[in-house]
């Protein structure tokens, strides 16, 4: 009786695992699909998020998978390929099969960072994606701790001009979107910062709120909580216009700095050479997810702003965002 | 905040839907706990999008029951087969594995399951009481963190056995292990090879599952199906009087120290239990019994491993700042629910955040009602030939480390590092050093960096403030007992022998 147990114990234990691993792998099919009836009813796509469960990518692309899924008629399942900065997962989706049932998370201006700088040995660049468009923006703020002397952007920058490098930042990763946009802001403006990187968006964030470091830019969306709590305070939105998430918090422009809108975008791209019928149905899906009242919802709580951007607008963002970005990366590179 | 609060939480989760959930996380979490490899993240992340249908309140219950579930399940394979079931649990197959193998094997698990209900209910009682004051923890910046971790590899003299030499190669060879990848301060590529798999370094429970699983096997394996011995003797299964009685102080500091250490950035688990063993070493009164079944060695980490599961939470609840990644998927779930974690979670859904932390009292308590009867049950695993259980565990680690990002590589790295388990143990050099440094080698390396970033290159910033300087204070006094007094009492003792500098032993 009690091998019994013991046996039964070691198959449950086996079933769960299998069920944990997800036993399937990936979906293989054989034959090319033909574009026309893409996908196939039961047929799976992976969405390949480069980054770990709970990340703000994986956070969104399950908000937008169910819906999208549901109009394509296909299950999509979202996959985290973590590692390499992002460059393991990025690399996967370039080298996937161009048949539409793999792609992935290619937020501009993230991925830049990763095949511009030849040292992350990513095995794509632009050419090796066609976006399927873009679902949501993340505009970027400025932030300092909520007794800073700082009280407007001006008299940061102000501060700064006085002591260069001496004004602490932080970034959530060295040459990651932060410190690329920091980089902007220091060459648009004839500014000098002391960089500091931290090895996520919650340590920089915990490093303003203890007040270690000076400020710190990012994106809105992770500085959300500790903003609405009165913990930070925002002093500017590196955008055109306020962002709905912080209305009342003055652009850069409206405090007289010239600096071009470094929001990110969420952007999906499928292998380049996926047939263009195919690209065309799944922009359709994306388009029609991010158009859900129920996604939009769902997109604001997570403080990004639902916003729809086809292929063709993705792929000029892309080709643009690429020339602001390049010389900003080429210039890190020759500081190592 | 306070105990009205609590109570006002307790009436909510005492409702069949979330006691069900509350139920289901714990059995989960205990399940990837026991199964070596598998961990609470890859469990929380699939769980995820399962999560959606249900209001926010099950499912971040089921969500953090998980998370400590996983801290009581990782002890069961430690003690029986000598193989953590978590990184967090390296420091119960010290003694844990000691004591199976004397027939102690039921009385291992179940002291155990009651140290770890025992770090789980002052972990909540913690909460409650210093949840206001959790911002204090923040006041650990970068240079206070470089020196916990200094602090850290003081303590590497504790798991050092018989040599301490060989206990320092190991802790080198778990530093050089730590220096792979790209470092975050100024992005040079360090033994990457080109492989962007290793950018980020190597990962720990990889290398855990390889350094103590695979060569654990191997060990097995290599005395042959014949040689193997037969299933161990269970003599009893609960716990004598003593048992208890030696169990209850160390429950209790072990407590602490995973509570205070699961505020601080990064909450690192493995790091805790093992400086929970190396306090208990150094204050019991039977030194000389430990790494030989002592049942303090198994009470003090467990306990802190299930105090440090509840009190990492504490950060993301009062300030919204996730200290770790297993808490970071927490926060994440938050979101998906449109919840905004943090302060405001207080105030806009008191009743959420309340039930939440209650839940975590019904959940340890459903852990231990499982935990004690389980312990026969798991026991009689064991009453499987060993060839064919080892093989079962071999499989588990393969999917587990697999499981952790989907890599393959991930199996490469765990087959290298079990090769190199296998060695140290044939030529007898401690494995849990090497694990100590490369879980405190980048703790080390980017905290000075960042230090010096910060200060502009000025030294004197590890030096400024209080906590500094008692840190300072306790790693002086660390490496004067752990390293200066042994190696002058073996001086005096064999005066012939010239011995290690004794200096570099602490560093």
């Amino acid at each position: 009786m009690k091998k019994l147990t013991a046996l039964t114990t070691t198959a449950l234990a086996a079933a769960v695992a299998l069920a944990l691993t997800g036993c399937g792998g990936q979906a293989n099919s054989s034959t090319a699909s033909k574009a026309a009836d893409f996908p196939k009813a039961g047929s799976t796509i992976e969405w390949i998020v480069p980054s770990a469960a709970g990340a703000g990518n994986d956070i969104l692309a399950r908000i937008v998978a169910p819906v999208m899924q549901e109009d394509l008629g296909a299950n999509i399942k979202v996959v985290n390929k973590e590692g390499g900065s992002q460059v393991v997962g990025l690399n996967y989706v370039a080298n996937a099969k161009a048949d539409g049932l793999t792609f992935g998370n290619t937020n501009i201006p993230s991925i830049l960072g990763r095949y511009l700088d030849p040292s992350k040995k990513a095995a794509f660049d632009r050419s090796s994606f066609t976006p399927i468009g873009s679902f949501a923006t993340n505009s970027v703020v400025i932030g300092v701790n909520k007794d800073s002397k700082y009280k407007s952007i001006k008299e940061l920058f102000d501060a700064v001009k006085a002591e260069p490098g001496k004004i602490t930042v932080g970034t959530d990763s060295r040459a990651g979107d932060d410190h690329i946009n920091l980089r902007l802001l220091e060459n648009q403006l004839g500014l000098d910062f002391n960089i500091v990187h931290y090895n996520s968006g919650a340590d920089k964030v915990a490093a303003i709120v203890s007040g270690e470091t000076d400020f710190a830019l990012g994106g809105v969306s992770s500085f959300f909580g500790q903003y609405k709590a009165g913990d930070i305070k925002l002093l500017t939105v590196v955008e055109n216009d306020p962002s709905p998430f912080a209305p009342e918090v003055p652009t850069m422009k409206s405090a007289g700095y010239d600096v071009e809108p470094m929001a990110s975008n969420f952007a999906l791209s499928v292998p380049a050479k996926t047939p263009k019928e195919v690209v065309a149905r799944l922009e359709a899906a994306l388009k029609k997810a991010t158009e859900t009242p129920a996604v939009q919802e769902k997109l604001k709580g997570a403080a990004t702003a639902p916003a729809w951007k086809s292929s063709s607008d993705v792929a000029k963002l892309w080709e643009e965002r690429e020339n602001t970005i390049k010389p900003v990366i080429d210039e890190l590179l020759q500081q190592k | 905040m306070g105990f009205d609060q609590l109570l006002g939480g307790l009436a909510t989760v005492f409702t069949p839907e979330h006691l069900l959930f509350a139920l289901l996380g714990c059995v989960l979490g205990m399940l990837v706990g026991v199964l070596p490899g598998f961990g609470p993240a890859a469990a929380v992340s699939l769980l995820i999008p399962v999560t959606f249908g249900l209001d926010a309140t099950s499912a971040i219950i089921m969500l953090a029951a998980i998370l400590y579930g996983a801290a009581y399940g990782g002890t069961t394979t430690a003690v029986l087969l000598r193989i953590p079931g978590e990184a967090s649990s390296i420091a119960t197959t010290l003694d844990g594995y000691q004591m199976a193998k004397k027939g102690r094997g039921g009385p291992a698990l179940v002291i155990a399951a009651l140290a770890s209900f025992v770090g789980g209910l002052i972990g909540v009682i913690g909460f409650v009481v210093v949840a206001p004051f959790s911002r204090l923890a923040l006041e650990f910046g970068a240079p206070e963190l470089f020196l916990v971790s200094l602090l850290g590899f003081a303590l590497i003299t504790s798991f050092a056995g018989s040599n301490p030499a060989k206990a320092l190669l190991s802790a080198a060879a778990g530093l050089a292990i730590a220096t792979v990848g790209v470092d975050s301060g100024v992005g040079i590529a360090r033994f990457t090879f080109d492989m962007p798999e290793l950018f980020d370094g190597v990962g720990l429970v990889a290398v855990v599952m390889g350094v103590f699983g695979l060569s654990e096997v191997l060990g097995q394996a290599q005395k042959g199906p014949l040689g193997v011995p037969s299933p161990l003797k269970v003599a009893r299964l609960l716990p004598t009087r003593t048992d208890l009685q030696r169990s209850a102080l160390p429950s209790l500091r072990g407590s602490v120290i995973g509570f205070f250490m699961g505020l601080l950035p990064g909450s690192p688990g493995a790091a805790t239990s093992l400086a929970s063993y190396a306090a208990e070493k150094k204050l019991s009164r039977r030194r000389s019994e430990f790494g030989k079944g002592a049942v303090e060695g198994i009470a003090g980490p467990e306990a802190a491993n299930n105090a440090l599961a509840v009190s990492s939470m504490i950060p993301l609840f009062t300030l919204g700042i996730p200290t770790s990644a297993t808490v970071a998927i927490m926060a994440g779930a938050f979101t998906m629910n449109g919840l905004i974690p943090g302060p405001l979670l207080f105030r806009d859904n008191p009743d959420v955040a309340w039930a939440i932390i209650a839940s975590l009292i019904v959940g340890n308590l459903i852990l231990l009602i499982l935990n004690v009867p389980l312990a026969r049950v798991w026991i009689a695993v064991l009453k499987v030939p060993f060839h064919y259980l080892m093989a079962a565990i071999l499989a588990f680690m393969f999917l587990g480390t697999y499981s952790i990002n989907g890599s393959p590589f991930d199996i490469l790295i765990m087959l290298g590092a079990g090769v190199l388990g296998y060695v140290f143990q044939l030529v007898k050099v401690p494995l849990t050093p090497l694990v100590l440094g490369l879980i405190l080698g980048p703790m080390l390396e980017e905290n000075f960096q960042r230090s010096l970033a910060l200060s502009l290159g000025d030294y004197g910033v590890f030096m400024e403030g209080p906590i500094s300087l008692t840190l300072i204070g306790v790693i002086v006094v660390a490496i004067l007992f752990g390293a200066v007094r042994p190696l002058i009492a073996s001086m005096l003792k064999k005066k012939s022998h010239i011995p290690v500098a004794p200096k570099e032993l602490a560093k």
